[in-house]
């Protein structure tokens, strides 16, 4: 079937001598430093953009997939994306930052520009085509968005004027890509053998395993003199099975290993390990029996699970800090910059600038690191919370009402997680935890508590609230020692005091690499425990298991 | 190597209603048809059926193919490219129908009053190896979810029967044709996509000289496989499949702000039916000239009066107009137009002129047909529908599903891969007995404009394309074409006049009784047509039309300026380079 005996360097990096930076975004940058509406019958003349910025990212992607011991597609693809951007007016007041209701922009976000345009061979006459059209089309869009925004602002009175953008050092950064090289044969037999595995568990609807290579580069440069090229590879592979439960509940469970590059992932025999692990964790969890009440008591967080909950209770609330003109959200935990946020025991920093943690084996890479962020800005060091005080949040250039300078975390279009560590000056044992968790369940009267080992990846559309998603692996544990994995749980929408209602956290760090909010990311946190928690039992009708079983 | 044409020999072919059987050395070397067999079987036997929900049909469709596509702009590749994997593109696509109930009435009953969404669930990608066991299970999975929505969705059926009316067309759900074995090769051949990108980017650097073309693209795209059918009944069907297109498209942007696209495209059924390059740059020259014409052309204002839209145009024209609505399922579905629901046996067009649907036709003349399928997506053999008999009504386009009157489908239940079945259209062929030479329709033309008291008429050349509302309610069934190249022939003998900004308007019945004659220059336009069972290929066949009396209005349009610098890759006047 599969007659390709090669090691491919996927189309060798396609940049052939082309020099994006010089040759195509300079030139056109400087020309779009010029673009002017001329003036007619009611209007005075545009201004000319005051700044001017764009990106050209490339893409490469290898992607093998099997399922039960069988291919069901392989493939790899280039790509490239010119993303123009403009800023009219002035720092103090410009088009950004105000959601126009009138416009598609208001239900969909800012979408970083228009004219996005994508070639997908480097090309200075084809990429300078396309950006001198993109310019054109942002700048006239940029003119009308301020025009409404002016008019916005004649009949609304602003509570807090705050600038539109703020400064930034100019920073020159360059770290070419290095194309992705992979052993197409290679990495194929071992997708086909590690999905085998799931052949032998007739419980299984789904078994599939996915690994995917990826080699990305984003050039930048501003009107302001930034300029940057930044090469980043990413490897990864996933195992992912369903099976329905007797009842019929939809059972789904996953585990990716992932990296920079292959030297980062487990060999084909851990991972086939791996697979047999999911494939009895799916048999405990379809045998599990359902939970049969509302639950209201302690609940200790654990690896995975511990990570997630820190992302969704501190990284989500601190990101996106600056809500457009026009929006209004209140109660954010950004508000209570100064102001007790959390446990006293607790702290809180974001480091991308570190490249690997150390989980007391080998250094493991870090997900989230970056040298150079998404405005151009040198990522830095922040302290987020320190000893349970809020000190900082996630800034790009867009300034905030408290906060006016970046701390170089612009992700996307604002400031974001990268590599979030969360640390205790009082680290207790896995044994210790529980312990403590039995003795706050008692005092609900209950004769176990929950222990969270996993929950989905989901994340909610709004990165203001405060939401968990549903957990996977629950375990109840019991005063007597047992402990019993249990299904159909789900998280009631958290309070914004749950920081402060941490009981402890453990001595165990750990770490999730994840793809959060398109970014890629990282989390260091110990398991923590939560003193109260509500969780009410998934009422739901399933569809029922399968008619025949499984061939 | 590149794909050959398909190799056609037949080497099972029966035509029997008892079990008929395909050679057991077949169902071990193809071990994909050998896997939809083994669960087909199995599924049949031991799936419960019961007196609520008797399950008495279950059937497979597959499509193995491998995709590619090409996508250029100025000499050099854009969008998301593949690259030279030799398995990039192969895609296994299963499409499950399980019916519950009986042939009179089952799960597949139209509900009144609701649109159903559920059927995503009976589709799903199969492995793309052969490998028994991982094809069976995705197979069985996807079995499983199909059977469950179909005892669901009976019961749903059942109900509405209850609450609604009685309907007015009682034909049965499910025909009750012959199943049909049919084993054709395999699909075999590999796309020279480095070979292709080559070409395929020199014919997008032509554009380059001209800054005034703001956008421009030429791609390929296409599609190689095989398509298989099993069913319950002992249907066992396979066929190879190939499509191809090359699509050529521009835009300017008049001084007034209205932006103006014109499209070429050029189908195959093999790849070495594709043009040369040397046709193929004269096409791109082509559609530049009249991308360059157009741009300086009058824009037009509302005009109705006499016009000739030429063959290709008028091909589009009967598929849009004529072609959906005489679909079998829109006869039967109460919230549909149907204009010619009741008009079977009753004039429908000009008495001169005939119209039939025939997937069975391979070419017309030289020209490869779009429409052309052994099979159907109901594993039906595909037939010539002789639909209208010198202006008279006689049949409607039919898959298994009857209409009143109509008990067997005449193999046009068609889909794409992943989407339910309805009839749809293949090749429709246009015949005349009033055929004039060009210059005659012309003169004719003239007659008619003098004879209105109109100062010009009207000569529609290409059509983009268009849309047609075959529903009752909400928007009026009128239909709307996009015609690219619009011509003035003016009576007093002016030159012909090229004009830009046209859209054509109007309703279906009025439009062909004012067709008055028609050309002696039969051709072909090929394409694609979208509709609720997805995107097929298509094939319509007519000479040119000489109409009484054609509708236009003015095309919406932008007031965006032009760019206000000059474009960076010319040394043109005024460039920054």
């Amino acid at each position: 079937m599969n007659a390709l005996v090669l090691t491919m360097a996927l189309s060798a990096s396609p940049d052939g001598g082309i020099d994006v930076i010089k040759d195509v975004l300079l030139p056109e940058i400087a020309r779009a430093k010029t673009l002017k509406l001329p003036a007619t019958e009611n209007e005075k003349p545009a201004d000319p953009p005051y700044w001017v910025g764009a990106f050209v990212n490339e893409l490469e992607t290898y992607d093998v997939r099997a399922s039960f011991g069988a291919l069901t597609g392989r493939g790899q693809e280039t790509s490239l994306q010119c993303l123009p951007r403009v800023r009219v007016g002035n720092k103090k007041f410009d088009d950004s930052n105000f959601a126009d209701r009138g416009s598609f922009s208001f239900l969909f976000g800012d979408m970083g520009g228009r004219g996005r345009l994508s070639p997908a061979e480097l090309d200075v006459d084809l990429l300078r085509h396309a950006l001198w059209l993109g310019f054109d089309d942002a700048y006239k869009s940029a003119v009308e968005r301020l025009a409404k925004k002016r008019a916005f602002v004649q009949t609304i009175s602003v509570a807090e004027p705050t600038d539109d953008f703020g400064p930034a050092p100019v920073f020159t950064f360059d770290r070419p890509r290095v194309p992705v090289k992979v052993d197409a044969d290679q990495t194929a037999a071992l997708t086909r053998r590690t999905s085998a595995v799931f052949l032998e568990n007739p419980l299984l609807q789904e078994g599939t395993a996915w690994y995917r290579a990826r080699s990305s580069q984003q050039t930048f440069a501003s009107s302001e003199g930034a300029m940057h090229r930044l090469g980043e590879e990413e490897v990864f592979v996933q195992l992912a099975v369903s099976a329905q439960a007797a009842d019929g509940m939809d059972l789904r469970l996953r585990k990716q290993f992932n990296g920079h590059d292959a030297a980062d992932l487990p060999s084909e025999a851990e991972l086939i390990d791996a697979a047999k692990k999911l494939s009895a964790q799916m048999t405990a969890l379809a045998k599990a029996p359902v939970a049969d009440e509302d639950y209201s008591g302690p609940v200790l967080f654990v690896d995975q699970a511990a990570a997630l909950f820190f992302l969704s209770s501190i990284g989500d609330p601190l990101s996106n800090p600056r809500e457009p003109l026009g929006a209004r959200v209140e109660g954010r935990m950004i508000e209570r910059l100064g102001k007790r946020v959390a446990a006293k025991f607790l702290s809180a920093t974001d480091d991308p600038t570190v490249a690997t943690w150390n989980d007391g084996k080998r250094a493991v890479p870090l997900w989230g690191a970056f040298p150079v962020d998404d405005d151009g800005v040198q990522s830095q060091r922040v302290g987020l919370i320190e000893s349970g005080v809020l000190k900082k949040y996630y800034m790009s250039r867009t300034p905030t009402a408290r906060l006016k300078e970046t701390n170089g975390h612009a992700r996307g279009v604002q400031g974001g997680v990268g590599n979030l560590f969360v640390t205790t000056t009082a680290p207790t044992t896995r044994a210790q935890l529980k312990k403590r968790m039995l003795e706050l369940a008692k005092d609900e009267d209950l004769d176990y508590g929950l222990m969270v080992e996993s929950m989905g990846e989901t994340v909610p559309r709004n990165a203001s609230d405060l939401r968990l998603s549903a957990p996977v692996l629950i375990w109840k544990v019991y005063a007597d020692g047992r402990e019993v994995l249990v299904r159909g749980l789900s998280f009631k929408t958290l309070s914004g005091r749950v920081l402060k209602e941490l009981e402890a956290m453990g001595d165990d760090p750990s770490l999730l690499n994840l793809e959060h909010r398109g970014q890629r990311t990282s989390v260091v946190a110990p398991s923590v425990l939560v003193k109260l928690m509500d969780l009410t039992r998934t009422r739901q009708d399933f569809e029922k298991p399968p008619v025949l079983p499984r061939p | 190597m590149e794909y050959g044409a398909p190799h056609m020999t037949l080497f099972v072919a029966l035509m029997v209603a008892a079990a008929p059987a395909v050679p057991p050395a077949e169902l071990k070397s193809d071990r994909l048809l050998g896997a939809l067999v083994d669960e087909l079987e199995r599924s049949k036997k031991s799936l419960p059926s019961t007196a609520d929900a008797p399950f008495y049909y279950l059937s497979y469709r597959v499509l193995d193919a491998q995709s590619f596509g090409i996508a250029t702009s100025l000499g050099v590749l854009v969008d998301s490219q593949q690259t030279f994997d030799p398995l990039a593109g192969r895609l296994r696509i299963l499409d499950v129908s399980a019916r519950v109930g009986s042939r009179r009435l089952d799960n597949t009953h139209a509900l009144r009053g609701e649109r159903d969404w559920d059927l995503r669930r009976t589709t799903d990608q199969l492995p793309i190896e052969d490998e028994p066991r991982a094809l069976r299970i995705a197979i069985w999975r996807t079995t499983d979810r199909a059977y469950k929505s179909a005892v669901k969705q009976l019961v749903k059926v059942k109900t509405n029967q209850q609450v609604k009316v009685a309907e007015e067309d009682l034909a049965d759900d499910f025909s009750a044709d012959a199943p049909v074995v049919q084993l054709q090769p395999r699909f075999a051949g590999a796309f020279d996509r480095e070979a292709w990108t080559v070409r395929i980017k020199k014919l997008s650097a032509l554009f380059k000289p001209y800054p005034e073309i703001l956008k421009s693209s030429v791609s390929l795209n296409g599609t190689g496989g095989t398509a298989y059918f099993v069913d319950s009944d002992g249907a066992r069907l396979r066929e190879p499949r190939f499509f191809a297109r090359i699509l050529i498209g521009a835009s300017v942007k008049a001084d007034d702000g209205m932006d103006l696209d014109l499209y070429e495209d050029i189908e195959a059924t093999s790849l070495d039916r594709l043009p040369t390059d040397e046709v193929l740059t004269q096409r791109v020259q082509r559609l530049i000239e009249r991308l360059l014409a157009l741009r300086k052309a009058p824009a037009v204002e509302p005009y109705s009066g006499p016009a000739i839209i030429t063959n290709r145009a008028a091909g589009v024209f009967f598929h849009e107009i004529f072609g959906h609505r005489i679909e079998g399922h829109r006869q039967k579905d109460a919230d549909e137009g149907q204009t010619f629901t009741k008009r079977i046996g009753l004039s429908v067009l000009p008495e001169f002129l005939s119209v039939s649907d025939d997937p069975t036709r391979r070419t017309f003349g030289e020209i490869p047909l779009n429409g052309f399928y052994a099979f159907d997506e109901e594993g039906q053999p595909a037939q010539k529908a002789s639909l209208v008999d010198k202006g008279i009504l006689r049949t409607f386009l039919l898959g298994r599903s009857p209409v009143k009157g109509f008990a067997k489908s005449n193999g046009h239940g068609r889909a794409q891969p992943g989407m339910a079945t309805v009839s749809r259209q293949g090749n429709l062929i246009i015949d005349s007995t009033k055929q004039l030479t060009p210059a005659a329709l012309r003169a004719m033309l003239i007659e008619e404009v003098k004879k209105r008291g109109k100062p010009y008429g009207l000569v529609f050349e290409e059509i983009s394309g268009g849309f047609t509302n075959t529903r009752a309610g909400g928007a009026p069934q009128a239909f709307k074409v996009l015609p690219l190249i619009v011509t003035r022939v003016y009576a007093d003998g002016r030159p012909d006049e090229l004009v830009r900004g046209v859209d054509i308007v109007g309703t279906p019945l009025a439009s062909f009784e004012k067709i008055l004659a028609t050309g002696d220059d039969a051709a072909v336009f090929n394409g694609f047509c979208g509709a609720e069972s997805g995107w097929v290929p298509v094939s319509a066949v007519s000479p040119s039309l000489l109409v009484g009396d054609i509708e236009i209005e003015k095309k919406a349009r932008r007031h965006d300026r032009g760019p206000l610098l000059p474009s960076p890759i010319l040394p043109a006047k005024g460039g920054a380079r």
